[in-house]
Formats: C-alpha cells, sequence, structure tokens
C-alpha cells in the first residue's frame, strides 16, 4: 500500500490544516497534490527518484510531501536554514531530480535549484482547490517494505548529517503504534510547534492525517503567552514538544491555564528535567502527559509512557510500542535480562533500512555497513525493568574517566540539572595535567536562580554547584552561555559545541 | 536629556548586554529574528533582565502586545511613569 493512501484512508471532507489566517480542507488537499502529482508525473523520472522539500511548516509543505510520496518517489526534507555546505553535501548525497521549496528561500537556494522546481507560487490558489470535478489518480503503486518514502537527515549532533532511509512500512506501522498508544481520536487536533522536517513534527503529520484529525500551525515567536493564547483560539486537544519547549512554557506561566480544550501533551526529544516535568505535570493537571522515547532510525517513536503510568514510574520511558520490540545486549551481543543494563536494539516494522549511501560510497571498498538489516542499535543506554518498562540511562559512547572510574556523561549532565543552579548543561571531556580526563562544562545558569544570586562568573558559578555536586564530577574547565547551541530539533548540537571558541575558565 | 531618553538608554543597555550587540546596533524597529540571538529563550532572558532592571513584572497580556524594541520601550515607559523612580 502507498503510504499516501494509508494517510487519508479515513478522511472526507473536514478541515485538516488550521494556520493563523487560513484552513484548509481534505478535498484542497488532495486537490493540490493531484496537481503536483501530475506535475511530477509528466516528467517521467525514474523510480524512486529523489526530491529536496525545503519550506517551513505550511499547506505547501505538507502537500509536497504528500505529492511526491503518491507518485513513489522519495521525499527529502530539509531545514530552510541549513547552512551551505551541508545543503551541498546532502544534495551530493542524495542526487535529487528536483526541488521544493518556498519562494522566501529562492535567493538563498539559487544555486541548488535545477530544472525541475516547484514552489509555493506553482499551486492553484484556494478558489480553484475547491472544485470538485477533478478526478484523481491512483497512486503509484509501491513495495512498502522496500520502497523508501523518504531518507529523514538526521541533526548531526556529531559529525557530518546522516540520511535514515524511511519505508512505507516503516511509517504505517509506527504512526498505527502511537495513534494507539495515544488514543487518538478523529476529533483530535494538535498543536504543531515543532517542524515537519524533524520525525516528531512529521509523527504528528502522520498520526493526525490517518485517524482524521486537524493540525494547527504556530507561527511566529514562541513564548509561553503566545502559545497558549493560540492553543486557546484554535481550541486544541493536543500539544507536543521537546524539553526546551516545556522550560520555555515553564517560565511564564504567572497564572493558571485555561484551556478545557485541550486533553494530552506530548513530551520527547530528550530528557526533561524531573522538577520541571513535575512542574509540567502539576500545571496542567487535568491534562494527560505522555513521555516518549525516539529516534529518526526507528521512524519516530519507539516507546511512550502512558499518561497513568507517569505518577509511579516518572524515571522510564514507557512501554516498547508493538512495532519496535526493544532488547537489551551487551558489548559482546549477548542478550540482558531484565534489569541489566546494555544497549538498547530495537527490532520490528518501525526500524529503517539504514542510512543513505551515495553512488561513491556504495563503490568505495570499505567495509562500513550502513544497513541496519532489521536490528537497530541506538546506541542509548539503558534497562527494562520486570514489567517491560524501559529506562534510558546514557549514551554508549560518551564516558569520561574521572578518579579512575568511567562515568557516563549523560549522568554528569542529569547531575548539574537536578541543582537548582542549571537550567541546561553540555559535558565533553577535556584533558588535565594530572588526572588524564576531567570535565569540562558549558553551563546555562538558570535565570530564577540568577534572579536572587546573580552568578556572572565562573569561580562564583562553581562555588555554588559545590553544594550540590560531587567533587571528581565539578568542572575543570567552564563556559557560561546564556543558551547551549541547538540543532533545530532541540537536540544539543555537539559539533558546534567543541568547536565553540568561547573563553573558558580553568575552574578545577 | 530627559527622563524619557534616560529610560531608553537603559533599555538600550539591556539589549547590548543581553544580546552581546553594540548600543550603534539598537533600533527601535527590532524584532525578534532580526538579531542572532534574539530567538525564543533569548526572548525569554531579554524580559527577566528588562523586568530585573526596571524592578517591574510583565503581564501575559502585555507580552503578548509586544512585537518590537519599540514596543518594549513604550511598555516599560507606561509601567514606570506611575513609578517615583525612574
Amino acid at each position: 500500500m502507498n503510504l499516501y493512501d494509508f494517510l487519508l484512508e479515513h478522511r472526507s471532507d473536514q478541515p485538516f490544516l488550521s494556520t493563523a489566517s487560513d484552513i484548509y480542507t481534505d478535498q484542497e488537499l488532495r486537490c493540490a497534490v493531484e496537481f503536483v502529482f501530475q506535475k511530477i508525473q509528466k516528467e517521467s523520472f525514474p523510480r524512486q527518484s529523489r526530491f529536496l522539500l525545503i519550506a517551513d511548516n505550511s499547506f505547501f509543505w505538507v502537500v509536497s510531501y504528500l505529492a511526491i510520496i503518491k507518485a513513489g518517489h522519495v521525499v527529502v526534507p530539509v531545514a530552510p536554514d541549513t547552512d551551505a555546505p551541508t545543503l551541498a553535501f546532502i544534495q551530493n548525497q542524495v542526487e535529487p531530480e528536483g526541488v521544493f521549496f518556498s519562494d522566501i528561500y529562492a535567493d538563498h537556494l539559487q544555486k541548488y535549484l535545477g530544472s525541475f522546481r516547484i514552489s509555493e507560487k506553482s499551486l492553484p490558489d484556494q478558489n480553484r482547490l475547491k472544485s470538485t470535478d477533478l478526478s484523481f489518480s491512483t497512486s503509484v503503486e509501491v513495495d512498502d517494505k522496500k520502497d523508501l518514502a523518504s531518507i529523514m537527515f538526521t541533526s548531526g549532533s556529531t559529525g557530518k548529517p546522516k540520511g535514515v532511509m524511511v519505508t512505507h512500512r516503516n511509517i504505517m506501522a509506527n504512526t498505527s503504534d502511537i495513534i494507539q498508544a495515544l488514543a487518538l481520536t478523529e476529533s483530535d487536533k494538535v498543536m504543531v510547534v515543532l517542524p515537519f522536517y524533524y520525525c516528531f513534527g512529521t509523527s504528528l503529520l502522520h498520526t493526525h492525517l490517518r485517524i482524521g484529525g486537524e493540525l494547527c500551525l504556530y507561527e511566529g515567536l514562541y513564548s509561553a503567552p503566545k502559545i497558549l493564547k493560540a492553543m486557546q483560539q484554535f481550541k486544541v486537544t493536543g500539544f507536543a514538544g521537546v524539553p526546551s519547549h516545556y522550560e520555555l512554557l515553564l517560565m511564564r506561566m504567572r497564572s493558571e491555564v485555561q484551556l478545557p480544550a485541550l486533553r494530552f501533551l506530548q513530551q520527547a526529544g530528550g530528557r526533561l528535567r524531573p522538577e520541571s516535568l513535575k512542574k509540567i505535570s502539576e500545571v496542567f493537571k487535568h491534562q494527560q502527559l505522555y513521555v516518549m522515547y525516539g529516534q529518526t532510525e526507528a521512524t519516530a517513536r519507539i516507546s511512550i509512557l502512558a499518561a497513568d503510568d507517569f505518577k509511579h514510574r516518572s524515571e522510564s520511558v514507557g512501554k516498547p510500542l508493538p512495532h519496535s520490540q526493544v532488547q537489551i545486549f551487551d558489548s559482546r551481543g549477548k542478550e540482558l535480562a531484565s534489569g541489566q543494563e546494555g544497549e538498547v536494539c530495537i527490532t520490528g516494522d518501525a526500524v529503517t533500512l539504514g542510512y543513505w549511501q551515495s553512488k561513491t560510497e556504495k563503490n568505495s571498498t570499505s567495509l562500513e555497513n550502513k544497513s541496519f538489516n532489521g536490528i537497530l542499535r541506538t546506541g542509548d543506554l539503558g534497562f527494562l525493568d520486570k514489567d517491560g518498562y524501559l529506562y534510558i540511562t546514557g549514551r554508549k559512547s560518551r564516558f569520561i574517566k574521572l578518579a579512575g572510574k568511567r562515568v557516563s556523561m549523560a549522568a554528569i549532565e542529569d547531575a548539574y540539572k537536578a541543582s537548582p543552579v542549571i537550567l541546561d548543561c553540555a559535558i565533553t571531556k577535556t584533558n588535565h595535567p594530572v588526572m588524564g580526563e576531567a570535565v569540562r562544562a558549558f553551563l546555562v545558569i538558570d535565570p530564577s536562580y540568577n534572579r536572587t544570586q546573580s552568578l556572572h562568573d565562573p569561580s562564583e558559578v562553581l562555588a555554588e554547584l559545590e553544594n550540590y555536586i560531587q567533587r571528581e564530577w565539578l568542572p575543570y574547565q567552564l563556559t557560561l552561555l546564556n543558551e547551549l547551541p541547538k540543532t533545530k530539533s532541540g537536540k544539543i548540537d555537539r559539533q558546534k559545541l567543541t568547536s565553540l571558541d568561547q573563553e573558558f575558565k580553568n575552574v578545577g | 536629556m530627559d527622563d524619557k531618553d534616560l529610560l531608553k538608554n537603559r533599555v538600550v543597555d539591556v539589549f547590548v548586554k543581553t544580546f552581546k550587540i553594540s548600543a550603534e546596533n539598537y533600533r527601535s524597529d527590532l524584532q525578534p529574528g532580526q538579531l542572532k540571538e534574539w530567538d525564543s529563550l533569548g526572548n525569554e532572558i531579554l524580559l527577566m533582565n528588562l523586568e530585573k532592571e526596571f524592578d517591574i513584572e510583565f503581564s501575559e497580556d502585555e507580552i503578548l502586545e509586544v512585537n518590537t524594541s519599540g514596543d518594549l520601550e513604550a511598555l516599560i515607559l507606561s509601567k514606570v511613569s506611575g513609578n517615583e523612580s525612574l
């Protein structure tokens, strides 16, 4: 089955997308997709051709995405603010046949635009889309287990971005699982602040299209009063965000929230500080909070902590979804029993095929195999408890040797974030003349703490931290930042962090 | 220099410190996104720094009306004009 038919199977002619100024219906979507689909088909591109999609969340984004998929080709969504070298890298990798783009990026994209290009301007206006006499073409048949629907470039928080090959089947399996776990219905309406080119954002699109629900796009600066107002106006039933979205909400929520329509919140994309998680569950006490764990390599979501489980297991990321079975392996590849920590590995229909390889990479004699062969090694460390709940404890490769002990840098980051002094932090290693390795910390001071203490000097910060952090874990080098460099999807940009040419202070 | 100018200078000062820009780059029609650091988090830090500087608190409704740096100047002026200590 082509993913396009799966996503629109239960839709008739309801609104599917709202922006601040427009409402789009299913019929308008079908007409616009048909229009773009015919333009693509006219060119007789080879099967599974790649097309870049460079636009902000919009009707145009959704139409382009679905038309490429309906035509059996492969969408490569790209963040509009991607820098020139990265864009050139992606283009080189996937060798696209054409580009779909927002007109506002035309100048910036000029040298990447080949002969086949479609922009917002190419779409017929909304009035013409209302005509119902259009007959719809059948979708191009695909082998849903093998054919790609998209190549999702992961944010590349370490090294070069990698293109994850996502099949039609991957998305269908993961979408059905998420719908079931969140008990979504056709009356659900989600506030979208996440970009669609990020797998958490695309999963909102997939689930709400499939269930017959609605998406509301938030535009403009993300600030608590504005987002809450928009949620009231749209009468949304759901909200989804990464930790920074929730931290920003908490910073400026003075009064109790009046959102009678709001039913649930989704949180993924990294761990929210335990005290913020607690605050969120208090502020939104009438809403259900779902904490989730996922990876682009597993389509989107891997596990979901049901709202009812949150009270007793707030440290867990929940139970694995039916099409994302979790096993824990030790470094020798032996499966571990419950309670034992090892690498989190996933099997099932939601596991993508692997990383895209360019022609030259395929022809090279390098032995590096980029396909997953059905089992995804996430690189995350964790364990399953006896009831099957998953806990994530750190990253496999991020360890530091402190006073002879191997410590997960994630554990250190958690300890820093658990102190009232620190809002956000990232830890890297640095050389120490005596100890060998020591902590280099990039810290963002919690503004509400700063308000009373006025911390500006690294040595003052260190003195404060001594009250909360064990001695070996204190930073040897310390950089204070207003915010951490983050990728568009809200993850810490570790590549940028290491290249940060900021002055740091040896404090240890 | 009247009180209004003095107040504006203090607002500019907070912008300079928060976003690490030079005072010459400040204009009253600045909008979020025009300065690299004036993003969602930068905006929260700016508001907190302004609240601290002028010993005021912005309400949610007030923030809803703010779109430019000039809006912030006007808002602060209206909030402190009742206070004695400018």
